[in-house]
């Protein structure tokens, strides 16, 4: 069993007390942000990528990693007891997560959620270990004009599935490609965009554009609103569901973890959406729909599990092809560069340890995450009542040192400054932040196969089209936008995001 | 602008539209190359003529169809937070940590109206402390703490 095998290297690797150590700090610091709204992993992340160059590539993966997957778990704490989702993908755990809180049944939503996300986290781990192997394994055909395709499939995927308006999610992406030409051309050697500043001859840093529209953003707008919010004081009540209830919990976290791996993988899916489809599942074929949003144990434990898992499993394309299909993981790919790995299929030959070591690390996070979750519920909820009004100051401090201490570039924090400008500009125009980062991440790397596979094909434009797997990918891209211009598709995926 | 249906919608197409021609112009030196050889005025020149083109469409959509009108900006905390980051960014160099997580810290909380000073004064001296036992201590990144002599 080879998959065994790799396991037991992976094993090997997270559990060494120096690993261990990141993958607790991860997952704890990401409960912490998951439970905090107004804060997520990207801003988190991102303010953390400078700090992790100082460790060992594993350990910072690992780290980082913990802090997505942990936030999943987070999330659902201040979504089951405040009414306020930590982060986008614990929107749905709301509506019923609360309700049973108000009933007072805070405990068992609580616990249910935990029990689901580690079961989801459990099969996600195990996903991640059986597929990402022969993904890369055809990865290593790929051209640069499968390359392309793929990353046409990827972009256009991001768009159908995101939230809201599809042709401004579409110029956003390209107004994203279009920032991440600004730099030296990595060909010719000419300078594009540059306005003659030779801090941007090397583009803009990745961290810069994720912090302004991210991090500083959303602090504007937090305090725009007021930025204080309110903490009831629920008894949170007996942890463990009885019997009934968990029989109904464990098909909706089985139907969960299913759906949350499978939207996990695609480009634009990440936790979110696995979220979202699965609490429309389980109230579809739930025998009383009518117990939605009454408290229904099915509408914590599906979507729960759904984060989870999607949050796991969107790993996959990033590690075996080297592309990010959200934001966070562009992040972990930012993350990966700066210590000199080139995210891709030649990860796992080249660096098993890593690639296993952080797969490995997954499903002991889960497990640290479910001992932080379940005794210790009673801190975080202290947590929930930390005042904004202390926090913000703090995490724009933390951001800006992040900042410059990545190139000790006074520039570079300035320039965050303009992108938190452009970041609240977005926001206020009804413009997702999240396209344009995939597009701002993707745009060189499409740029530079596009180049490479007309080159090869000398000039010939053709070649993406009679290519069979190039023709294929861009076959299913251009499939997709039809499904969504269609009036059926488009009144589906409406209603589905509106019904939450 | 009282056919406009969707405000939002058509500002974010005129800001693509911008956005774009501006990247026309500002690149239009750049050699073109051909397709098997691409200059670097190539793959900018698509991506830029796309821009435009999305950006028209999202504006003739906010023409036709109803949708928000975005907030009138609240000023304040725009200002504040983005001067707090650009003023720690300037400080650092010269002011040092402390001073420089102080004027942040000031600005920051002036964001937000009627704080305490006294709580502002407390929350900086314990962010410079943390900052200093993290940062310079814990994880060794080079700025100065105190503010420097000339230079």
């Amino acid at each position: 069993m080879e998959l065994l095998h790799n396991l037991g290297l992976g094993f090997q690797v997270a559990l060494s007390v120096h690993n261990l150590l990141y993958c607790f700090g991860g997952v704890l610091l990401g409960t912490l942000i998951g439970v905090l709204p107004g804060i997520g992993p990207v801003a988190t992340i991102s303010m953390l990528l400078p700090i992790t160059f100082q460790l060992e590539p594993v350990s910072a993966l690992i780290m980082l990693a913990g802090i997505y997957y942990g936030a999943q778990y987070g999330g659902s704490t201040s979504a089951i007891l405040v009414n306020l989702p930590g982060e986008a993908s614990s929107v749905v755990t709301c509506l019923d997560g609360y309700a049973m809180a108000r009933k007072g049944r805070a405990g068992h939503a609580l616990a249910v959620a935990a029990i689901g996300s580690f079961v989801a986290g459990c099969v996600a781990t195990l996903a991640l270990a059986a597929f990402a192997p022969p993904l890369a394994e055809l990865a290593f055909k790929f051209g640069a004009a499968e390359y392309f395709s793929l990353m046409v499939l990827g972009l256009v995927a991001a768009v159908v599935l995101a939230q809201g308006n599809l042709m401004k999610a579409v110029a956003m992406i390209v107004f994203g490609i279009l920032l991440g030409l600004v730099g030296m051309d990595t060909v010719t050697g000419d300078q594009r965009f540059t306005f003659d500043r030779p801090e941007l001859s090397d583009g803009i840093g990745f961290v810069v554009v994720a912090m302004g529209l991210f991090g500083f953003a959303e602090i504007i707008v937090n305090l725009e609103r007021g930025g204080s919010r309110e903490v009831l004081s629920q008894k949170i009540g007996r942890l463990l569901p009885d019997r009934a209830d968990m029989k109904r919990a464990w098909g909706a976290i089985a139907r969960g973890t299913g759906i949350g791996s499978l939207l996990g993988v695609l480009p634009g899916g990440g936790a979110t959406l696995g979220s979202f489809a699965s609490y429309m599942l389980e109230k579809r074929i739930a025998r009383e729909p009518h117990r939605f949003g009454q408290g229904a144990i099915e509408g914590v434990a599906g979507p729960e599990s759904a984060n989870n898992s999607g949050a796991q499993t969107s790993f996959i394309p990033m590690l075996t092809l080297g592309i990010p299909p959200n934001a966070v993981m562009a992040l972990m790919v930012g993350a990966m560069t700066i210590h000199g790995i080139q995210p891709g299929p030649q990860v796992m030959s080249r660096q098993p340890e890593l690639f296993w070591g952080m797969i490995a690390s997954m499903w002991i996070g889960n497990l640290f995450l479910v001992v932080l979750n379940l005794p210790l519920i009673g801190i975080w909820v202290k947590l929930l009542s930390a005042p904004y009004r202390l926090l913000y100051p703090a995490i724009l401090l933390f951001c800006a040192v992040g900042v410059y201490s990545l190139q000790s570039s006074v520039y570079d924090v300035l320039l965050a400054s303009g992108f938190g400008l452009l970041g609240y500009v977005f926001i206020r125009l009804g413009c997702e932040p999240a396209p344009f980062l995939l597009g701002f991440v993707l745009g060189p790397m499409l740029e530079d196969n596009f180049r490479r596979a007309l080159t090869i094909s000398k000039g010939d434009l053709s070649v993406f089209v009679t290519r069979p797997l190039s023709a294929t990918l861009l076959g299913l891209a251009l499939l997709l936008l039809l499904a969504v211009v269609a009036p059926t598709v488009r009144r589906v995926r409406e209603q589905a995001f509106r019904e939450t | 602008m009282s056919s406009v249906r969707a405000p939002a919608d058509f500002m974010a197409g005129l800001m693509f539209v911008a956005v774009g021609t501006a990247a026309l112009v500002v690149g239009r030196g750049y050699r073109m190359g051909s397709l098997l050889s691409m200059g670097p005025g190539y793959f900018p020149r698509i991506i830029s003529v796309l821009l435009v083109g999305f950006g028209l469409l999202v504006m003739i959509n906010g023409l036709r169809t109803q949708g928000a009108t975005p907030d009138r900006p609240l000023l304040r905390p725009l200002v504040l937070v983005l001067a707090a980051v650009a003023a720690f960014g300037l400080g650092i160099e010269s002011l040092g940590l402390v001073l420089s997580t102080a004027l942040l810290v000031a600005l920051s909380c002036a964001a937000q109206p009627g704080r305490s000073w006294l709580e502002a004064g407390l929350l900086a001296a314990g962010l410079s402390l943390l900052g200093w036992a993290v940062f310079v201590k814990g994880l060794g990144l080079t700025f100065p703490v105190w503010p420097q002599a000339a230079g």
